[in-house]
Protein backbone atom coordinates (compact mmCIF):
# COMPACT_ATOMS: atom_id res chain seq x y z
CA UNK A 1 0.00 0.00 0.00
CA UNK A 2 2.84 2.39 0.90
CA UNK A 3 4.39 1.93 -2.53
CA UNK A 4 1.07 2.64 -4.22
CA UNK A 5 0.53 5.79 -2.16
CA UNK A 6 4.07 6.91 -3.01
CA UNK A 7 3.35 6.32 -6.69
CA UNK A 8 0.05 8.26 -6.51
CA UNK A 9 1.82 11.04 -4.62
CA UNK A 10 4.39 11.31 -7.40
CA UNK A 11 1.69 11.33 -10.09
CA UNK A 12 -0.21 14.11 -8.30
CA UNK A 13 2.86 16.05 -7.22
CA UNK A 14 2.13 18.99 -9.51
CA UNK A 15 -1.45 19.34 -8.23
CA UNK A 16 -0.33 19.02 -4.62
CA UNK A 17 2.35 21.65 -5.18
CA UNK A 18 -0.29 23.99 -6.60
CA UNK A 19 -2.46 23.44 -3.50
CA UNK A 20 0.40 24.05 -1.09
CA UNK A 21 1.60 27.12 -2.96
CA UNK A 22 -1.85 28.68 -2.67
CA UNK A 23 -2.19 27.63 0.95
CA UNK A 24 1.14 28.95 2.20
CA UNK A 25 1.82 31.44 -0.58
CA UNK A 26 -1.32 33.43 0.18
CA UNK A 27 -0.44 33.40 3.88
CA UNK A 28 2.98 34.79 3.09
CA UNK A 29 1.46 37.50 0.88
CA UNK A 30 -1.03 38.31 3.63
CA UNK A 31 1.75 38.55 6.19
CA UNK A 32 3.80 40.70 3.82
CA UNK A 33 0.95 43.18 3.25
CA UNK A 34 0.30 43.47 6.98
CA UNK A 35 3.94 43.94 7.83
CA UNK A 36 4.30 46.56 5.11
CA UNK A 37 1.19 48.38 6.41
CA UNK A 38 2.50 48.26 9.95
CA UNK A 39 5.92 49.56 8.99
CA UNK A 40 4.81 52.18 6.50
CA UNK A 41 1.62 53.53 8.00
CA UNK A 42 1.83 52.25 11.57
CA UNK A 43 -1.38 50.36 11.02
CA UNK A 44 -2.87 48.51 13.93
CA UNK A 45 -2.68 44.78 14.48
CA UNK A 46 -6.46 44.57 14.05
CA UNK A 47 -5.99 44.19 10.27
CA UNK A 48 -4.55 40.72 10.81
CA UNK A 49 -7.80 38.85 11.61
CA UNK A 50 -9.66 40.46 8.70
CA UNK A 51 -6.87 39.71 6.31
CA UNK A 52 -6.69 36.12 7.50
CA UNK A 53 -10.42 35.59 7.02
CA UNK A 54 -10.32 37.10 3.55
CA UNK A 55 -7.19 35.16 2.71
CA UNK A 56 -8.71 31.85 3.83
CA UNK A 57 -12.01 32.50 2.02
CA UNK A 58 -10.43 33.41 -1.28
CA UNK A 59 -7.81 30.73 -0.71
CA UNK A 60 -10.61 28.16 -0.60
CA UNK A 61 -11.97 29.47 -3.88
CA UNK A 62 -8.56 28.84 -5.48
CA UNK A 63 -8.32 25.45 -3.78
CA UNK A 64 -11.43 24.36 -5.67
CA UNK A 65 -9.07 23.90 -8.60
CA UNK A 66 -6.76 21.73 -6.47
CA UNK A 67 -9.69 19.60 -5.36
CA UNK A 68 -11.08 19.09 -8.85
CA UNK A 69 -7.64 18.26 -10.26
CA UNK A 70 -7.02 15.75 -7.48
CA UNK A 71 -10.28 14.02 -8.38
CA UNK A 72 -9.75 14.24 -12.13
CA UNK A 73 -6.19 12.94 -12.09
CA UNK A 74 -6.84 10.13 -9.61
CA UNK A 75 -7.49 7.34 -12.13
CA UNK A 76 -7.51 8.92 -15.58
CA UNK A 77 -3.94 10.22 -15.42
CA UNK A 78 -2.66 6.64 -15.41
CA UNK A 79 -5.07 5.69 -18.15
CA UNK A 80 -3.92 8.62 -20.31
CA UNK A 81 -0.31 7.42 -20.37
CA UNK A 82 -1.44 3.76 -20.27
CA UNK A 83 0.56 3.02 -17.13
CA UNK A 84 -2.75 1.70 -15.74
CA UNK A 85 -2.15 -1.32 -17.99
CA UNK A 86 1.18 -1.97 -16.29
CA UNK A 87 -0.47 -1.72 -12.88
CA UNK A 88 -3.35 -4.00 -13.94
CA UNK A 89 -1.04 -7.01 -14.21
CA UNK A 90 0.74 -6.48 -10.89
CA UNK A 91 -0.41 -8.23 -7.69
CA UNK A 92 -2.32 -5.42 -5.88
CA UNK A 93 -6.08 -5.83 -6.07
CA UNK A 94 -8.24 -3.10 -7.56
CA UNK A 95 -9.52 -2.43 -4.06
CA UNK A 96 -5.99 -1.70 -2.87
CA UNK A 97 -5.24 0.44 -5.90
CA UNK A 98 -8.37 2.58 -5.56
CA UNK A 99 -7.94 2.77 -1.77
CA UNK A 100 -4.44 4.23 -2.19
CA UNK A 101 -5.79 6.78 -4.67
CA UNK A 102 -8.65 7.69 -2.34
CA UNK A 103 -6.33 8.03 0.65
CA UNK A 104 -4.07 10.39 -1.25
CA UNK A 105 -6.73 12.46 -3.03
CA UNK A 106 -9.21 12.71 -0.13
CA UNK A 107 -6.40 13.07 2.42
CA UNK A 108 -4.61 15.83 0.52
CA UNK A 109 -7.87 17.63 -0.31
CA UNK A 110 -9.01 17.49 3.30
CA UNK A 111 -5.64 18.68 4.60
CA UNK A 112 -5.64 21.74 2.36
CA UNK A 113 -9.30 22.48 2.99
CA UNK A 114 -9.10 22.03 6.77
CA UNK A 115 -5.97 24.18 6.91
CA UNK A 116 -7.84 27.06 5.26
CA UNK A 117 -10.87 26.48 7.49
CA UNK A 118 -8.61 26.52 10.56
CA UNK A 119 -7.21 29.88 9.45
CA UNK A 120 -10.69 31.33 8.92
CA UNK A 121 -12.38 29.99 12.03
CA UNK A 122 -9.61 29.42 14.55
CA UNK A 123 -6.41 31.34 13.84
CA UNK A 124 -8.09 34.59 12.67
CA UNK A 125 -10.18 35.00 15.86
CA UNK A 126 -7.04 34.37 17.91
CA UNK A 127 -5.44 37.36 16.21
CA UNK A 128 -8.18 39.71 17.29
CA UNK A 129 -11.79 40.74 16.63
CA UNK A 130 -13.11 40.25 13.08
CA UNK A 131 -15.21 42.88 11.34
CA UNK A 132 -18.94 42.13 11.46
CA UNK A 133 -19.42 42.14 7.68
CA UNK A 134 -16.54 39.69 7.28
CA UNK A 135 -18.13 37.28 9.75
CA UNK A 136 -21.29 37.35 7.62
CA UNK A 137 -19.24 36.97 4.44
CA UNK A 138 -17.36 34.02 5.94
CA UNK A 139 -20.59 32.33 7.03
CA UNK A 140 -22.01 32.60 3.51
CA UNK A 141 -19.08 31.90 1.24
CA UNK A 142 -17.28 29.09 3.06
CA UNK A 143 -20.23 26.64 3.32
CA UNK A 144 -21.03 27.26 -0.36
CA UNK A 145 -17.40 26.68 -1.37
CA UNK A 146 -17.20 23.54 0.77
CA UNK A 147 -20.35 22.10 -0.80
CA UNK A 148 -19.00 22.97 -4.26
CA UNK A 149 -15.70 21.28 -3.40
CA UNK A 150 -17.48 18.05 -2.48
CA UNK A 151 -19.34 18.03 -5.80
CA UNK A 152 -16.28 19.05 -7.81
CA UNK A 153 -14.23 16.26 -6.29
CA UNK A 154 -16.99 13.63 -6.53
CA UNK A 155 -17.81 14.46 -10.14
CA UNK A 156 -14.15 14.61 -11.22
CA UNK A 157 -13.37 11.35 -9.39
CA UNK A 158 -16.34 9.61 -11.02
CA UNK A 159 -15.47 10.98 -14.46
CA UNK A 160 -11.87 9.91 -13.88
CA UNK A 161 -12.93 6.27 -13.59
CA UNK A 162 -14.67 6.50 -16.98
CA UNK A 163 -12.66 9.02 -18.99
CA UNK A 164 -9.59 8.24 -21.08
CA UNK A 165 -7.90 11.46 -19.99
CA UNK A 166 -7.57 13.46 -16.79
CA UNK A 167 -8.22 16.70 -18.68
CA UNK A 168 -11.68 15.49 -19.64
CA UNK A 169 -12.36 14.24 -16.10
CA UNK A 170 -11.32 17.58 -14.60
CA UNK A 171 -13.53 19.39 -17.12
CA UNK A 172 -16.53 17.27 -16.12
CA UNK A 173 -15.77 18.05 -12.48
CA UNK A 174 -15.73 21.80 -13.15
CA UNK A 175 -18.98 21.58 -15.13
CA UNK A 176 -20.84 19.78 -12.35
CA UNK A 177 -21.49 22.62 -9.83
CA UNK A 178 -22.06 25.09 -12.67
CA UNK A 179 -24.72 22.75 -14.05
CA UNK A 180 -26.40 22.42 -10.66
CA UNK A 181 -26.37 26.19 -10.24
CA UNK A 182 -27.86 26.71 -13.71
CA UNK A 183 -30.49 24.05 -13.07
CA UNK A 184 -31.57 25.58 -9.77
CA UNK A 185 -31.69 29.06 -11.27
CA UNK A 186 -33.76 27.76 -14.18
CA UNK A 187 -36.18 26.11 -11.75
CA UNK A 188 -36.43 29.32 -9.73
CA UNK A 189 -37.28 31.42 -12.77
CA UNK A 190 -39.39 28.86 -14.60
CA UNK A 191 -41.75 28.31 -11.71
CA UNK A 192 -41.53 31.89 -10.43
CA UNK A 193 -40.58 30.69 -6.96
CA UNK A 194 -40.11 33.92 -5.04
CA UNK A 195 -39.51 32.17 -1.75
CA UNK A 196 -36.99 29.80 -3.34
CA UNK A 197 -33.71 29.91 -1.45
CA UNK A 198 -31.09 28.91 -3.96
CA UNK A 199 -28.33 28.55 -1.38
CA UNK A 200 -30.24 26.28 0.94
CA UNK A 201 -30.91 23.88 -1.96
CA UNK A 202 -27.53 24.19 -3.63
CA UNK A 203 -25.45 23.12 -0.66
CA UNK A 204 -27.21 19.83 0.26
CA UNK A 205 -27.60 18.86 -3.41
CA UNK A 206 -23.87 19.37 -4.02
CA UNK A 207 -22.86 17.38 -0.95
CA UNK A 208 -25.22 14.44 -1.56
CA UNK A 209 -24.46 14.32 -5.29
CA UNK A 210 -20.71 14.60 -4.69
CA UNK A 211 -20.72 11.69 -2.24
CA UNK A 212 -22.91 9.56 -4.54
CA UNK A 213 -20.65 10.24 -7.52
CA UNK A 214 -17.59 9.32 -5.47
CA UNK A 215 -19.18 6.01 -4.46
CA UNK A 216 -20.46 5.38 -7.99
CA UNK A 217 -17.06 6.09 -9.53
CA UNK A 218 -15.33 3.79 -7.07
CA UNK A 219 -17.81 0.99 -7.81
CA UNK A 220 -17.28 1.48 -11.55
CA UNK A 221 -13.49 1.36 -11.16
CA UNK A 222 -13.72 -1.94 -9.28
CA UNK A 223 -15.69 -3.50 -12.14
CA UNK A 224 -13.82 -1.88 -15.00
CA UNK A 225 -11.32 -3.77 -17.15
CA UNK A 226 -8.06 -1.98 -18.01
CA UNK A 227 -7.56 -1.02 -20.78
CA UNK B 1 -6.56 -23.48 -54.08
CA UNK B 2 -8.51 -25.46 -51.56
CA UNK B 3 -8.03 -27.21 -48.23
CA UNK B 4 -9.41 -30.34 -46.69
CA UNK B 5 -9.44 -32.38 -43.55
CA UNK B 6 -7.86 -29.95 -41.10
CA UNK B 7 -8.50 -32.06 -38.05
CA UNK B 8 -7.70 -30.35 -34.74
CA UNK B 9 -5.55 -32.47 -32.53
CA UNK B 10 -6.53 -30.93 -29.22
CA UNK B 11 -6.33 -34.24 -27.35
CA UNK B 12 -2.74 -34.98 -28.24
CA UNK B 13 -0.98 -35.23 -24.89
CA UNK B 14 2.15 -37.16 -25.70
CA UNK B 15 4.18 -34.97 -23.37
CA UNK B 16 1.98 -35.73 -20.40
CA UNK B 17 3.10 -38.63 -18.28
CA UNK B 18 2.02 -40.03 -14.96
CA UNK B 19 4.54 -37.87 -13.16
CA UNK B 20 3.52 -34.57 -14.72
CA UNK B 21 -0.18 -34.78 -14.20
CA UNK B 22 -0.09 -31.38 -12.52
CA UNK B 23 -0.80 -28.58 -14.95
CA UNK B 24 0.35 -25.02 -14.51
CA UNK B 25 -2.47 -23.86 -16.76
CA UNK B 26 -5.64 -25.75 -17.42
CA UNK B 27 -8.67 -24.49 -19.28
CA UNK B 28 -11.86 -26.31 -20.11
CA UNK B 29 -14.08 -24.85 -22.84
CA UNK B 30 -12.85 -21.36 -21.99
CA UNK B 31 -14.89 -18.79 -23.88
CA UNK B 32 -14.85 -15.03 -24.19
CA UNK B 33 -17.47 -13.19 -26.17
CA UNK B 34 -17.47 -9.50 -27.07
CA UNK B 35 -21.10 -8.73 -27.91
CA UNK B 36 -22.03 -11.78 -29.98
CA UNK B 37 -18.57 -12.44 -31.39
CA UNK B 38 -16.47 -15.11 -29.71
CA UNK B 39 -12.85 -13.98 -29.35
CA UNK B 40 -12.00 -17.25 -27.60
CA UNK B 41 -14.25 -20.18 -28.32
CA UNK B 42 -14.35 -23.38 -26.23
CA UNK B 43 -10.61 -23.37 -25.65
CA UNK B 44 -9.41 -26.49 -23.87
CA UNK B 45 -5.77 -26.32 -22.97
CA UNK B 46 -3.45 -28.11 -20.57
CA UNK B 47 0.07 -26.85 -20.00
CA UNK B 48 2.16 -29.14 -17.79
CA UNK B 49 4.32 -27.71 -15.02
CA UNK B 50 7.84 -27.01 -16.31
CA UNK B 51 6.72 -26.84 -19.92
CA UNK B 52 7.65 -24.03 -22.30
CA UNK B 53 4.50 -23.57 -24.32
CA UNK B 54 4.50 -21.66 -27.58
CA UNK B 55 1.11 -20.11 -28.13
CA UNK B 56 0.89 -18.97 -31.72
CA UNK B 57 -1.77 -17.62 -34.02
CA UNK B 58 -2.44 -14.80 -36.47
CA UNK B 59 -3.44 -11.31 -35.30
CA UNK B 60 -6.87 -11.35 -33.66
CA UNK B 61 -6.76 -15.10 -33.11
CA UNK B 62 -7.48 -14.75 -29.39
CA UNK B 63 -4.01 -15.19 -27.89
CA UNK B 64 -3.96 -11.96 -25.91
CA UNK B 65 -7.60 -12.37 -24.87
CA UNK B 66 -6.78 -15.84 -23.54
CA UNK B 67 -3.76 -14.50 -21.68
CA UNK B 68 -5.79 -11.63 -20.22
CA UNK B 69 -8.37 -14.10 -18.96
CA UNK B 70 -5.64 -16.28 -17.48
CA UNK B 71 -4.19 -13.23 -15.73
CA UNK B 72 -7.61 -12.41 -14.30
CA UNK B 73 -7.74 -9.04 -16.05
CA UNK B 74 -10.67 -10.03 -18.26
CA UNK B 75 -13.73 -11.93 -17.07
CA UNK B 76 -14.51 -15.07 -19.02
CA UNK B 77 -17.91 -15.57 -20.64
CA UNK B 78 -17.90 -19.31 -20.12
CA UNK B 79 -15.84 -22.38 -19.30
CA UNK B 80 -13.31 -23.02 -16.58
CA UNK B 81 -9.72 -21.94 -16.06
CA UNK B 82 -7.08 -22.78 -13.51
CA UNK B 83 -3.67 -21.12 -13.26
CA UNK B 84 -1.25 -22.64 -10.76
CA UNK B 85 -4.29 -24.06 -9.02
CA UNK B 86 -6.00 -20.67 -8.73
CA UNK B 87 -9.17 -19.63 -10.44
CA UNK B 88 -8.08 -16.41 -12.24
CA UNK B 89 -11.48 -14.87 -11.53
CA UNK B 90 -10.88 -15.17 -7.80
CA UNK B 91 -7.79 -14.70 -5.59
CA UNK B 92 -6.06 -12.83 -8.38
CA UNK B 93 -3.61 -11.19 -6.00
CA UNK B 94 -2.26 -14.48 -4.65
CA UNK B 95 -2.09 -15.89 -8.17
CA UNK B 96 -0.19 -12.90 -9.56
CA UNK B 97 2.41 -13.21 -6.82
CA UNK B 98 3.48 -16.40 -8.62
CA UNK B 99 3.24 -15.12 -12.18
CA UNK B 100 5.63 -12.99 -14.18
CA UNK B 101 4.09 -11.21 -17.14
CA UNK B 102 5.75 -9.44 -20.05
CA UNK B 103 3.40 -7.70 -22.49
CA UNK B 104 3.94 -6.69 -26.10
CA UNK B 105 3.82 -2.99 -25.24
CA UNK B 106 5.53 -1.85 -22.10
CA UNK B 107 3.70 0.85 -20.18
CA UNK B 108 5.98 1.14 -17.19
CA UNK B 109 5.67 4.56 -15.52
CA UNK B 110 7.72 6.78 -17.78
CA UNK B 111 8.55 9.29 -15.07
CA UNK B 112 10.09 6.66 -12.81
CA UNK B 113 13.79 5.95 -12.75
CA UNK B 114 14.83 2.34 -13.29
CA UNK B 115 15.65 2.02 -9.59
CA UNK B 116 12.19 3.43 -8.72
CA UNK B 117 10.53 0.78 -10.89
CA UNK B 118 12.58 -1.91 -9.17
CA UNK B 119 11.77 -0.56 -5.69
CA UNK B 120 8.10 -0.17 -6.54
CA UNK B 121 7.76 -3.73 -7.86
CA UNK B 122 9.96 -5.14 -5.10
CA UNK B 123 7.47 -3.88 -2.52
CA UNK B 124 4.58 -5.57 -4.32
CA UNK B 125 6.05 -9.08 -4.52
CA UNK B 126 6.60 -11.17 -1.40
CA UNK B 127 9.22 -13.38 -3.05
CA UNK B 128 11.35 -10.69 -4.70
CA UNK B 129 14.95 -11.85 -5.02
CA UNK B 130 17.45 -8.98 -4.96
CA UNK B 131 20.25 -11.20 -6.21
CA UNK B 132 18.32 -12.31 -9.29
CA UNK B 133 17.37 -8.69 -9.93
CA UNK B 134 20.97 -7.50 -9.57
CA UNK B 135 22.24 -10.28 -11.85
CA UNK B 136 19.72 -9.41 -14.54
CA UNK B 137 20.44 -5.69 -14.24
CA UNK B 138 24.10 -6.48 -14.79
CA UNK B 139 23.40 -8.88 -17.62
CA UNK B 140 21.19 -6.35 -19.42
CA UNK B 141 23.50 -3.42 -18.55
CA UNK B 142 20.61 -1.26 -17.38
CA UNK B 143 21.47 2.08 -15.83
CA UNK B 144 19.35 2.35 -12.70
CA UNK B 145 19.61 6.15 -12.65
CA UNK B 146 17.93 6.58 -16.02
CA UNK B 147 14.26 7.41 -16.29
CA UNK B 148 12.07 4.96 -18.19
CA UNK B 149 11.26 7.67 -20.77
CA UNK B 150 14.98 7.92 -21.54
CA UNK B 151 15.33 4.21 -22.27
CA UNK B 152 15.17 2.66 -25.74
CA UNK B 153 12.34 0.25 -26.56
CA UNK B 154 14.69 -2.68 -26.14
CA UNK B 155 15.87 -1.47 -22.74
CA UNK B 156 12.27 -1.04 -21.56
CA UNK B 157 11.53 -4.60 -22.72
CA UNK B 158 14.51 -5.80 -20.70
CA UNK B 159 13.34 -3.87 -17.65
CA UNK B 160 9.92 -5.42 -18.11
CA UNK B 161 11.52 -8.86 -18.15
CA UNK B 162 13.49 -8.12 -14.97
CA UNK B 163 10.28 -7.08 -13.21
CA UNK B 164 8.64 -10.28 -14.43
CA UNK B 165 11.45 -12.61 -13.40
CA UNK B 166 13.02 -11.12 -10.25
CA UNK B 167 10.31 -12.42 -7.95
CA UNK B 168 11.04 -15.94 -9.21
CA UNK B 169 7.57 -16.73 -10.48
CA UNK B 170 6.31 -20.27 -10.99
CA UNK B 171 4.82 -19.22 -14.31
CA UNK B 172 6.17 -16.75 -16.84
CA UNK B 173 3.70 -15.40 -19.40
CA UNK B 174 5.20 -13.63 -22.39
CA UNK B 175 2.69 -11.97 -24.70
CA UNK B 176 4.60 -11.15 -27.90
CA UNK B 177 7.42 -9.65 -25.83
CA UNK B 178 9.96 -9.34 -28.65
CA UNK B 179 7.64 -7.60 -31.06
CA UNK B 180 9.38 -4.60 -32.62
CA UNK B 181 12.79 -5.33 -31.09
CA UNK B 182 15.91 -5.43 -33.21
CA UNK B 183 17.53 -8.88 -33.62
CA UNK B 184 20.35 -8.13 -31.19
CA UNK B 185 18.06 -7.00 -28.37
CA UNK B 186 15.70 -9.87 -29.14
CA UNK B 187 18.60 -12.28 -28.74
CA UNK B 188 19.57 -10.75 -25.38
CA UNK B 189 15.97 -10.81 -24.26
CA UNK B 190 15.59 -14.47 -25.15
CA UNK B 191 18.84 -15.24 -23.34
CA UNK B 192 17.23 -13.78 -20.23
CA UNK B 193 14.17 -15.96 -20.73
CA UNK B 194 16.28 -19.02 -21.45
CA UNK B 195 18.28 -18.41 -18.31
CA UNK B 196 15.09 -18.49 -16.27
CA UNK B 197 13.90 -21.64 -17.96
CA UNK B 198 17.20 -23.47 -17.56
CA UNK B 199 18.04 -22.39 -14.04
CA UNK B 200 14.66 -22.66 -12.44
CA UNK B 201 12.58 -25.06 -14.51
CA UNK B 202 9.63 -22.71 -14.57
CA UNK B 203 6.57 -22.97 -16.75
CA UNK B 204 6.51 -20.49 -19.62
CA UNK B 205 3.59 -19.50 -21.83
CA UNK B 206 5.16 -17.78 -24.81
CA UNK B 207 3.06 -16.03 -27.41
CA UNK B 208 4.95 -14.65 -30.40
CA UNK B 209 4.81 -13.96 -34.11
CA UNK B 210 8.54 -14.62 -34.35
CA UNK B 211 8.18 -18.34 -34.92
CA UNK B 212 11.91 -18.99 -35.01
CA UNK B 213 11.95 -17.89 -31.34
CA UNK B 214 9.05 -20.18 -30.52
CA UNK B 215 10.70 -23.08 -32.33
CA UNK B 216 13.87 -22.43 -30.38
CA UNK B 217 12.25 -22.20 -26.95
CA UNK B 218 9.01 -24.15 -26.91
CA UNK B 219 8.62 -27.77 -25.82
CA UNK B 220 5.07 -27.70 -26.91
CA UNK B 221 3.12 -25.61 -29.40
CA UNK B 222 -0.52 -24.62 -29.64
CA UNK B 223 -1.89 -22.96 -32.76
CA UNK B 224 -4.97 -20.85 -32.23
CA UNK B 225 -7.17 -19.42 -34.97
CA UNK B 226 -10.41 -17.48 -34.57
CA UNK B 227 -10.50 -18.36 -30.89
CA UNK B 228 -10.18 -22.10 -31.45
CA UNK B 229 -7.20 -24.33 -30.87
CA UNK B 230 -6.21 -26.00 -34.15
CA UNK B 231 -3.44 -28.11 -32.73
CA UNK B 232 -1.63 -28.64 -29.44
CA UNK B 233 1.31 -31.01 -29.33
CA UNK B 234 5.06 -31.23 -28.61
CA UNK B 235 7.11 -29.07 -30.97
CA UNK B 236 9.31 -31.94 -32.15
CA UNK B 237 6.29 -34.09 -32.89
CA UNK B 238 4.66 -31.29 -34.84
CA UNK B 239 7.80 -30.64 -36.89
CA UNK B 240 8.73 -34.26 -37.57
CA UNK B 241 5.16 -35.31 -38.19
CA UNK B 242 4.23 -32.48 -40.54
CA UNK B 243 5.70 -32.59 -44.06
CA UNK B 244 5.10 -30.85 -47.32
CA UNK B 245 4.62 -33.16 -50.28
CA UNK B 246 5.24 -31.89 -53.78
CA UNK B 247 3.67 -34.12 -56.38
CA UNK B 248 3.81 -33.61 -60.14
CA UNK B 249 0.71 -34.92 -61.85
CA UNK B 250 0.65 -36.61 -65.24
CA UNK B 251 -0.31 -34.37 -68.11
CA UNK B 252 -4.06 -33.73 -68.26
CA UNK B 253 -4.80 -35.59 -65.02
CA UNK B 254 -6.62 -34.24 -61.98
CA UNK B 255 -5.71 -35.20 -58.44
CA UNK B 256 -7.95 -37.51 -56.42
CA UNK B 257 -8.69 -37.30 -52.73
CA UNK B 258 -5.82 -35.89 -50.67
CA UNK B 259 -4.35 -38.18 -47.99
CA UNK B 260 -5.74 -38.23 -44.49
CA UNK B 261 -4.20 -35.55 -42.29
CA UNK B 262 -3.85 -32.99 -45.10
CA UNK B 263 -4.06 -29.56 -43.55
CA UNK B 264 -3.53 -27.53 -46.70
CA UNK B 265 -3.12 -28.16 -50.40
CA UNK B 266 -2.62 -26.17 -53.58
CA UNK B 267 -2.84 -27.19 -57.18
CA UNK B 268 -0.89 -25.13 -59.69
CA UNK B 269 -1.16 -26.68 -63.19
CA UNK B 270 0.56 -30.03 -62.73
CA UNK B 271 2.20 -29.21 -59.42
CA UNK B 272 0.24 -30.43 -56.41
CA UNK B 273 1.48 -29.18 -53.03
CA UNK B 274 0.16 -30.74 -49.84
CA UNK B 275 0.99 -30.24 -46.19
CA UNK B 276 0.23 -33.40 -44.27
CA UNK B 277 -0.02 -33.80 -40.52
CA UNK B 278 0.92 -37.22 -39.11
CA UNK B 279 3.19 -37.98 -42.04
CA UNK B 280 4.60 -41.51 -42.56
CA UNK B 281 6.24 -43.03 -45.65
CA UNK B 282 3.00 -44.91 -46.18
CA UNK B 283 1.32 -41.60 -47.00
CA UNK B 284 3.56 -41.23 -50.06
CA UNK B 285 2.89 -44.80 -51.13
CA UNK B 286 -0.87 -44.23 -50.90
CA UNK B 287 -0.56 -40.95 -52.75
CA UNK B 288 1.30 -42.69 -55.58
CA UNK B 289 -1.18 -45.56 -55.66
CA UNK B 290 -4.35 -43.47 -55.60
CA UNK B 291 -3.30 -40.55 -57.81
CA UNK B 292 -1.87 -40.14 -61.30
CA UNK B 293 1.46 -38.73 -60.14
CA UNK B 294 4.73 -38.74 -62.06
CA UNK B 295 7.01 -37.57 -59.30
CA UNK B 296 6.68 -37.12 -55.52
CA UNK B 297 9.03 -35.18 -53.26
CA UNK B 298 8.82 -34.88 -49.47
CA UNK B 299 10.05 -31.57 -48.02
CA UNK B 300 10.87 -30.78 -44.39
CA UNK B 301 9.29 -27.55 -43.22
CA UNK B 302 9.89 -25.31 -40.22
CA UNK B 303 7.40 -24.07 -37.66
CA UNK B 304 6.70 -20.96 -39.69
CA UNK B 305 5.54 -22.96 -42.73
CA UNK B 306 3.60 -25.39 -40.54
CA UNK B 307 1.85 -22.45 -38.91
CA UNK B 308 1.11 -20.73 -42.24
CA UNK B 309 -0.30 -23.91 -43.77
CA UNK B 310 -2.51 -24.63 -40.78
CA UNK B 311 -3.96 -21.13 -40.92
CA UNK B 312 -4.24 -21.00 -44.73
CA UNK B 313 -5.98 -24.37 -44.75
CA UNK B 314 -8.39 -23.21 -42.11
CA UNK B 315 -9.13 -19.98 -43.95
CA UNK B 316 -9.84 -21.79 -47.20
CA UNK B 317 -12.17 -24.15 -45.35
CA UNK B 318 -13.96 -21.21 -43.77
Amino acid sequence: MKALIWKDFRINMFVLSYGLVFLFGSLIVCAGINLYADLRYGALVRYWPDMLVLNASFGLAFQLLTVVMLGGCSVAAERADRSAEFLAYLPPSRWTIIASKAILAVGAGLFIWLADLAIAYWIAPLAGPIAEELVTFRGTIIPALTASAVLLFGAAWCASTFAPSHVLATGVGIAAPISILCLLTAIEYSFNLRAFDLGSWYRPICIVLGILLFIGGTAHYLRRVEP
Amino acid sequence: MYAVNNTPNTRDRSMTTDTDCAFAIETERLTKRFSDKAAVDDLTLQIPVGCVYGFIGPNGAGKSTTIRMLMGVLRRSGGEASVLGFDPGERREAMRQQIGYVPELHFIYRWMRVRDVIRFCRSLYATWNDQVCADLMKMFELDEKKRVKELSKGMVAKLSLIVAIAHEPELLILDEPTSGLDPLVREEFLDGVLRTICERQKTVLFSSHTLSDVQRLADRVGIIHEGRLLTDCPTDELLTGTKRIRAVLRDGCAPGEPPEGTVWQRLDRREWLLTVRGFTPAVVERLRAENPVEHVEVIDIGLEDVFKDFIRGRRVLA
